[in-house]
């Protein structure tokens, strides 16, 4: 026991004692998570060292570029200490997209196009249901190269039922790290208005390179438009990752070696289950 | 008298340990705070004199902003150039996050009540109070510095006490940041009618990229009515804003400081006023990774 007068030992007691602290890995692994492709984008998928390796299935004949149509995990988004979030709760979240690498053929002529990422969506299945609402960020292959070059990706309910999406402009490769905000404002569920929802994203270099742009700021942004595209619901939020061939025509990978990509998902993430407040009083 | 149980699988305090955080969700910031670094030496003039455009008392709980009842017009449209707290940013724990940390921000500037004479019309010379949130590379006292890098957005307040009009009546919401320029400085961008907003919420992104800082630091804004008006939003389109060469944060190791800033941007001299008080609530939201930093090597 300390002697020194004023020294009060134990004070970290009971601190930091969070479940969860800083980062957190989407682990499409996890037990509350829900996974579907019922497109059959993918064949399996795993988890190793907080690592995402999904492989590419042989074919694939459905006709998409929405990530909701794609293989989706939805897993109930909660804050650091556990607490459910709902659309009628503040949070404030940051989210990365890291590619890692990317085996197999890809890009070429009937070639998988490996489309990837997360984002936040009101169901916790049946995700390309068209009651569903949601918006996801992420990148799509621009390229056969090893490493390919990559394009942001978004993609986000528009309409009661529709979807839509917009890709940034190609970068250069090595930028493959993606940090992104997504913005809730209190005018959605029960009280839904169009604007209250944006998501936005940079695009960098790795680490080792110091996190350097290395064709110009890369960034893009995506809103909810109008009041039947914004969240309807006052319940939990889900948080996706999905996977899946971005492409508006069939595509015949016989012969072809399957891609398989390597990835990491993280988020960050606080809120107040207390609520909004604001009574403006 | 507390019994323990007996009951097989049934542990007790299991919840002991968990969330004795300092903070958690929604934290308010206050002026008042010991923390908090003041600039409250300038904004207006009065007799020559550089003063700051009002004083606040929070005893209430609430920030109470009574503003002078004369000067002899302000010099600045920028806030930052008027009253100015900062705050180091935190995480929940209490430790310091820098510009090289990976962190959230969501703030919050709710309006409750003004009073007093206050106009946004010409020929009614009266108090025309503004109050803005952000980010700021200043770590001492001179955020009106032209060098110190910072972003925020807030609310221009519109509201005639001619008409009798409340706080939220033709409010704008606007953002302020470092200029685009080497030499620093600060522009404003154009006030957007939020007529009837009473509250200012802000997202803020920062990072990775501390170099290049062109589009590293960024903003999401939007205006909303009151949580008895179901949170509506009259404005049309929600804007972010990016960071210049110039303006975006570019040292990693540089405590974030939190800031809110008030100031009277009346221009023309007024004297003999009745004092226009403001009564607001600031608050933000803020999770970071001390430990990890943003991660990021692209390797397995």
């Amino acid at each position: 026991m300390s002697k020194v007068p004023g020294n009060i030992s134990g004070r970290s007691l009971g601190i930091r004692r969070r479940k969860h602290l800083g980062w957190r890995t989407l682990d499409i692994k996890a037990p509350d998570v829900v996974a579907e492709d019922p497109n059959s984008h993918i064949s399996g998928s795993a988890t190793t060292g907080g690592n995402t390796v999904v492989t590419f299935n042989g074919s694939c004949s459905h006709n998409t570029n929405d990530g909701i149509d794609m293989a989706v995990f939805g897993m109930p988004l909660t804050n650091n200490y556990g607490d459910a979030i709902t659309f009628t709760t503040p949070f404030s979240i940051k989210f990365q997209v890291e590619f890692i690498g990317c085996t197999g053929d890809y890009k070429g002529t009937n070639e998988a196009i490996p489309c990837f990422g997360m984002g936040i969506g009101q169901n916790g299945s049946d995700f390309d249901n068209t009651n569903n609402h949601w918006i996801m960020s992420g990148f799509v292959f621009n390229s056969a190269a090893d490493p390919p070059t990559l394009k942001m990706y978004n993609n986000r309910a528009n309409g009661h039922t529709g979807q839509s999406v917009n890709n940034g402009s190609a970068m250069n490769a090595g930028s493959g790290f993606m940090n992104g905000t997504i913005y809730v404002g209190p005018a959605v569920g029960s009280k839904a208005d169009a604007e209250s929802v944006m998501i936005m994203n940079n695009t960098t270099q790795y680490s080792g390179t110091s996190y350097a742009y290395d064709n110009g700021p890369t960034s893009l942004n995506y809103d909810l438009p109008n009041d039947a595209s914004t969240f309807d619901s006052d319940g939990q939020i889900y948080l996706y990752a999905f996977f899946g061939t971005n492409s508006t025509s069939s595509l015949d990978y016989t012969s072809k070696t399957v891609p398989v990509l390597t990835c990491r998902l993280r988020y960050l993430i606080t809120s107040d289950p207390g609520g909004w407040g604001g009574s403006g009083t | 008298m507390a019994r323990r149980s007996t009951i097989p699988g049934n542990f007790s305090h299991t919840s002991l340990g968990r969330d004795y955080h300092t903070q958690k969700g929604w934290r308010r910031f206050y002026f008042s705070d010991s923390r908090c670094r003041l600039q409250n030496d300038q904004g207006v003039t009065v007799s020559s004199s550089a003063a700051a455009p009002c004083s606040v008392d929070e005893s209430s709980g609430n920030t109470v902003i009574t503003f002078l009842t004369a000067h002899d017009g302000a010099g600045s449209l920028f806030t930052v150039d008027g009253f100015v707290g900062g705050i180091p940013l935190l995480t929940d724990e209490g430790s310091v996050l820098t510009f090289g940390k990976p962190f959230t921000l969501k703030t919050m500037i709710e309006l409750v009540s003004i009073s007093g004479d206050h106009s946004d019309t010409s020929g009614e010379d009266m108090t025309q109070p503004c109050i803005t949130m952000g980010l700021t590379m200043e770590t001492g006292v001179d955020f009106a510095n032209d060098t110190s890098r910072h972003i925020g957005s807030g609310v221009q307040i519109g509201a005639r006490s001619s008409s009798s009009e409340t706080v939220g009546e033709d409010a704008k919401y606007f953002t302020e940041q470092t200029a685009d320029s080497g030499s620093g400085g600060q522009i404003r961008q154009s006030a957007v009618t939020s007529d009837n907003c009473k509250l200012y919420i802000t997202e803020f992104q920062v990072g990775p990229d501390m170099s290049t800082s062109d589009g590293n630091t960024r903003i999401l804004r939007q205006a909303f009515k009151a949580s008895g008006d179901d949170y509506a939003t009259p404005t049309n389109t929600m804007t972010d804003l990016d960071a210049t060469n110039h303006s975006g944060f570019n040292n990693a190791n540089t405590p974030a400081t939190l800031y809110a800033a008030i100031t009277d941007i009346e221009q023309d001299a007024f004297s003999g006023n009745t004092a226009c008080v403001v009564t607001c609530r600031l608050w933000y939201m803020v999770e970071g990774d001390f430990y990890n930093g943003f991660g990021g090597s692209g390797s397995a």
